[in-house]
């Protein structure tokens, strides 16, 4: 079953601390990431679930604690992190487009500069992938002609264009209107079909409940639950969780 | 008036300066290119090194920006030209004015820069970053460019303002407009060259000062 | 570098200079925020011709390096029997460049006022003069402040202009004790003097920068 440990993990993180100060935001996180899984992870906000992706890429850096993607240690040493980071997509909350480059040129600057593809050969594939989100005819266009969930999805091809071996999305419907969050959420099942492996930070509970492999509740720094879909949503009694959930079906009715 | 108006403009002697002032006007055009071209330059360079945030060299930076701020453009022109040689370092009073100038608009020029690096959002950063740029790339392809539109208004504003300084030279007795202007007026005891250097002025900056609130107000419109 | 003889020598005459230093600035700043203040307003003004008249004014003090109207007003007007003393001359002159300055600063915070605000002042019986005073003024001045007191540091700066028409102020007056001493300790202590009066006005400034961004309004 996918939701216990799995055989082969891409992704092992280790006893991984964090604090902002004197605020703890990770007070020890172990995690194993099989590839191929989605695992989708919830919590209210503070409860460091965006901390513990950005330590994964390293946008922070943990103050404790191992990482290990593919077997290789991705904590420590500085001068790999070019390297680190070309291997993990990053999808954030606010896009985070480069707003005087096109779409096509948002998604091929890292192809150029990271990889050294030649101009042709990145160009191609970024066209490549901007098809695979729906929006090669988007190409020209630059973020401000696009919509926020046009936006979202040239972000997942620019990470989709690396080929990286793990996804991580930092809560990416979050700022869009409710109309446009479908569009997003239909690429990223399409990606699962694939066998991507994907970490979500996420407020949708319906599509981790009906897309994520395992699903994560995080609270105060700590991973409190953790299992299927049907584990989390139904058969939990965790009165933390509970809490929370009935919370969020209150917001959402 | 028609009696005043021929004194502060005797056809004449206006066309007989011209030749020299033409001259003058030349060289401050050199000297504002050059100054310009330095300055801003330097300008941009110290703002990139800054975002690195190496404590001890921004420590010098910002030490650099504050006496630079601090001190009239003339003190140091005047310290340049006259106080070096007595330390056996000769520059001569065209160069000592691109010197000084140039400092001058670095030194401000990088508080501006530096101000557009610093209100690039954090997530452009990030968006580089996360897909494997190494800081310097992410810097130079995609916070640059963001930071510099955002600064062009108190950039154009400030770059004029210092470029404008050009006639502090004639101090220096370097033969630019300003300088050629005064001699010229003591030559014939008439007003006549100044009003002339001052149409030169006028005809040079008055567009430039008008366009800088263009770019302003169309930035503020876009805000 | 500072040979203690002549840093005895120089102090008289860094002290004399100073003091006429100190009275340029304390004229020309208040006289030249007065006039650009006024100028401003007149510049948001209803009346096309009437605005017109102070963009000419703003457009045309701003476009002339300021030594060329110290120049002009010293060696110019005399011919027209206008002989100003030269502190005078100084400060009118200072004072056209710094007001059109000032008035382009100040017009700018004016027109970033919301028109909500004349609207409400105006609606409270308010007549036009109280509601600039009392109103828009005091929003649009603290909206534009960062640029107000960096023109203040540069027109303080720019009373070193002075030295060119024999003024006696602090960077003559080291020039005057160089050529009698024969040394350059004088003007390297003039710039230390300059720093010490400005470097504090300087780190002030780049704070307030900091806290108000330097949004170009």
């Amino acid at each position: 079953m996918a939701a216990s440990v799995p055989a082969k993990a891409l992704l092992r993180m280790r006893g991984i601390e964090k604090s902002f100060g004197a605020v703890p935001i990770l007070k020890g996180i172990d995690l194993d990431v099989a590839a191929g899984e989605l695992v989708a992870i919830i919590g209210p906000s503070g409860s460091g679930k965006s901390t513990l992706l950005r330590c994964i890429n390293r946008l922070e850096e943990p103050q404790a604690g191992s990482i290990h993607l593919d077997e290789v240690e991705i904590t420590g040493k500085r001068a790999t992190l070019s390297k680190i980071r070309r291997d993990i997509g990053m999808v954030f909350q606010a896009f985070n487009l480069y707003p005087h480059f096109t779409a096509e040129r948002n998604v091929s600057l890292a192809l150029s500069k990271v990889l050294k593809l030649k101009t042709a050969e990145a160009s191609e594939r970024a066209l490549a992938a901007l098809e695979q989100v729906g929006l090669r005819h988007k190409a020209k266009a630059f973020p401000a002609e696009l919509s926020g969930g046009q936006q979202q999805r040239v972000a997942i091809a620019r990470s989709m264009a690396m080929a990286p071996k793990l996804y991580l999305f930092d809560e990416p419907t979050s700022a869009l209107d409710p109309e446009l969050v479908g569009e997003v959420l239909a690429v990223m099942q399409e990606m699962k079909a694939k066998g991507q492996t994907m970490m979500v930070v996420t407020h949708e509970m319906a599509f981790a409940r009906q897309a994520a492999d395992r699903v994560i509740f995080m609270d105060e720094g700590v991973v409190v639950e953790q299992g299927t879909p049907d584990a989390i949503f139904r058969a939990s009694t965790n009165p933390r969780l509970s809490s929370f959930l009935r919370n969020y079906r209150g917001k959402e009715a | 008036m028609g009696e005043i108006g021929k004194f502060f403009f005797d056809g004449t002697i206006a066309a007989a300066v011209l030749p020299f002032l033409f001259e003058g006007f030349l060289v401050t055009l050199q000297l504002s290119a050059l100054t310009i071209l330095f300055g801003l330059s330097l300008g941009l360079a110290l703002a990139c090194a800054r975002a690195y945030g190496i404590t001890p060299l921004n420590v010098l930076i910002v030490t650099f920006v504050d006496i630079l701020r601090s001190l009239p453009a003339l003190v140091i022109l005047i310290c340049i030209y006259f106080v070096l040689p007595e330390y056996e370092i000769r520059i001569d009073a065209y160069w000592a004015t691109v010197l000084t100038l140039s400092l001058v608009l670095a030194a401000f020029s990088e508080e501006i820069f530096w101000a557009g690096i610093t209100s690039v959002s954090k997530g452009q950063w990030e968006g580089g970053l996360s897909t494997g740029l190494t800081f310097t790339q992410t810097l130079f392809y995609i916070v640059l460019y963001q930071a510099v539109q955002m600064v062009i208004p108190p950039l154009t504003n400030k770059t004029i303002s210092i470029t404008k300084n050009t006639a502090l030279a004639s101090v220096v007795s370097v033969s630019e407009l300003l300088n050629q202007a005064s001699s010229q007026q003591a030559l014939y005891a008439n007003p006549t060259p100044l009003t002339v250097a001052a149409l030169f002025y006028l005809a040079v900056f008055a567009p430039l000062v008008v366009l800088s609130r263009r770019i302003e107000s169309r930035y503020a419109v876009k805000r | 570098m500072f040979h203690p003889d002549a840093v005895a020598l120089t102090i008289p005459y860094l002290l004399s200079g100073l003091k006429v230093t100190l009275l340029l600035a304390i004229l020309i700043v208040p006289l030249a925020f007065g006039m650009g203040t006024l100028v401003a307003i007149v510049a948001n003004s209803t009346s096309r011709p009437v605005r017109l008249i102070a963009y000419l004014y703003i457009d045309f003090f701003r476009a002339f390096p300021p030594l060329v109207l110290i120049i002009f007003v010293f060696y110019a007007l005399p011919f027209l029997g206008l002989r100003l003393p030269e502190i005078p001359a100084f400060v009118l002159a200072m004072t056209l460049n710094g007001s059109a300055y000032f008035a382009e600063i100040v017009r700018a915070g004016l027109a970033a006022v919301p028109k909500g605000q004349y609207e409400a002042a105006q609606a409270t019986g308010l007549n036009g003069a109280q509601v600039l005073t009392y109103v828009v003024l005091p929003q649009a001045l603290k909206k534009v402040r960062p640029p107000l007191l960096s023109n203040v540091l540069e027109l303080a700066k720019a009373t070193s202009l002075a030295s060119v028409v024999a003024i006696a102020e602090l960077l003559r007056s080291a020039r005057i004790a160089q050529g009698a001493i024969y040394d350059p300790t004088p003007l390297l202590m003039a710039a230390l003097v300059y720093l010490v009066m400005f470097w504090p006005f300087v780190r002030l400034l780049s704070l307030i920068e900091k806290r108000q961004s330097f949004s170009p309004v």
